[in-house]
């Protein structure tokens, strides 16, 4: 895959995390970002469930869009969930240092 | 029916529109054919089709299953009457029978049956590959 | 609109029930294109959906505005194709009405959108996966 082509999808997320506000922008924490990333799939969920709505009600008139909301849904929940272990990761490090 | 009933649908035509191609050149190939012994002319064939039902206990009905030959008859109408006074079937007037087939119209036949036989091949493979594709279905 | 529960994977597999049966008909009427008297049919369930899902989402006025409470819950999962007769249509000199050329129309259309819904599906599956597997 073209790094291109993922920064291109990261861009999509950031841009999401943008509309949230300054103020949770600059605080860049595991915790917001976690959230910020649930809260891109419950977005791209949503407009896969409604993208395939319209291709089961016959009112979508190509296939791409559904297919390409399916595959931002899918993406998302990756996404989320590797950050969720990234988080973890870090934490069980942070814990384990010697002090 | 049972397992991929749809297709059981597309080989009922299949077979269906075979025979009648069959029917067909059998009358091209006897168009000019005379019994000789008897002077009795061939005469023309047609199959006749029908709907093909099975019974749906699910739904207690006769659900449409396809097509069948139902009968192969043969055409009543008029044979030929050629002029051939030196024919030993020559009737008083000096014409002879012959078969009631007129190959053009045979042609004609034979190429709508071909359509149609093409059209069901087409219906078959769709059934297949839809079949195909579900197959694939993977998390 | 559209309430956000209606993407998931029975709603999917309704569809591809209806897809199915869709081809079954179709074929069938293909299969019958030169049967004497035959009248074609078609599968009815895209606007059955429609209208299950705008009654479940509330898109009745009548659940608001009118005393009598009517129930649309559910009516989405009774939603099923159904097999019509094209009775109406017009046909040839020996009562047979099938359209060849519609019909491979139908057939085509049919098969992809029965290839979108598998997609889709194989779809929601992989993200169960994934949620499930970390």
């Amino acid at each position: 895959m073209s790094v291109e082509s993922i920064k291109g999808v990261m861009s999509s997320a950031q841009a999401f995390s943008q509309t949230q506000g300054a103020t949770q922008k600059s605080q860049a924490n595991f915790s917001n970002i976690l959230s910020e990333a649930i809260d891109y799939v419950k977005q791209t969920e949503a407009e896969a469930a409604k993208a395939n709505a319209a291709l089961l009600t016959g009112e979508s008139t190509d296939l791409h869009t559904a297919l390409i909301a399916a595959q931002k849904a899918e993406i998302a929940i990756s996404y989320t969930v590797e950050i969720r272990n990234r988080v973890l990761e870090a934490y069980n490090n942070i814990m384990n240092m010697q002090v | 029916m049972g397992f991929l009933s749809s297709i059981d649908i597309s080989g009922s035509a299949l077979t269906a529109q075979r025979l009648r191609m069959d029917v067909i050149s059998a009358n091209i190939a006897n168009a000019e054919t005379v019994d000789p012994v008897t002077g009795e002319p061939y005469r023309r064939r047609v199959v006749e089709l029908s709907e093909r039902k099975s019974f749906s206990a699910e739904l207690n009905q006769a659900m449409s299953a396809g097509v069948k030959v139902s009968r192969i008859v043969e055409d009543a109408s008029d044979f030929e009457l050629i002029y051939d006074p030196d024919s030993p079937f020559a009737d008083a007037n000096g014409y002879v029978r012959m078969p009631n087939v007129d190959e053009v119209e045979e042609l004609i036949d034979l190429i709508s049956a071909t359509r149609s036989y093409e059209a069901n091949v087409t219906a078959l493979n769709a059934t297949k590959s839809m079949a195909l594709k579900a197959l694939e279905i993977r998390g | 609109m559209l309430n956000d529960a209606f993407g998931g994977i029975d709603l999917l597999q309704k569809g591809l029930d209806a897809a199915w049966t869709r081809n079954s008909v179709i074929t069938n009427n293909i299969a019958n294109v030169d049967t004497p008297g035959f009248k074609s049919s078609k599968v009815e369930f895209e606007s059955s959906l429609k209208q299950a899902m705008e009654a479940e989402s509330g898109g009745f006025r009548a659940k608001t505005t009118r005393p009598e409470h009517y129930d649309f819950s559910g009516s989405v999962e009774k939603v099923k194709p159904a097999i019509v007769s094209n009775n109406d249509t017009s046909y040839r000199a020996d009562g047979n009405n099938v359209d060849i050329d519609y019909e491979s129309v139908e057939l085509a259309r049919n098969t992809y959108w029965y290839y979108a819904l598998i997609e889709q599906i194989s779809s929601e599956f992989a993200k169960l996966k994934t949620a499930i597997n970390g």
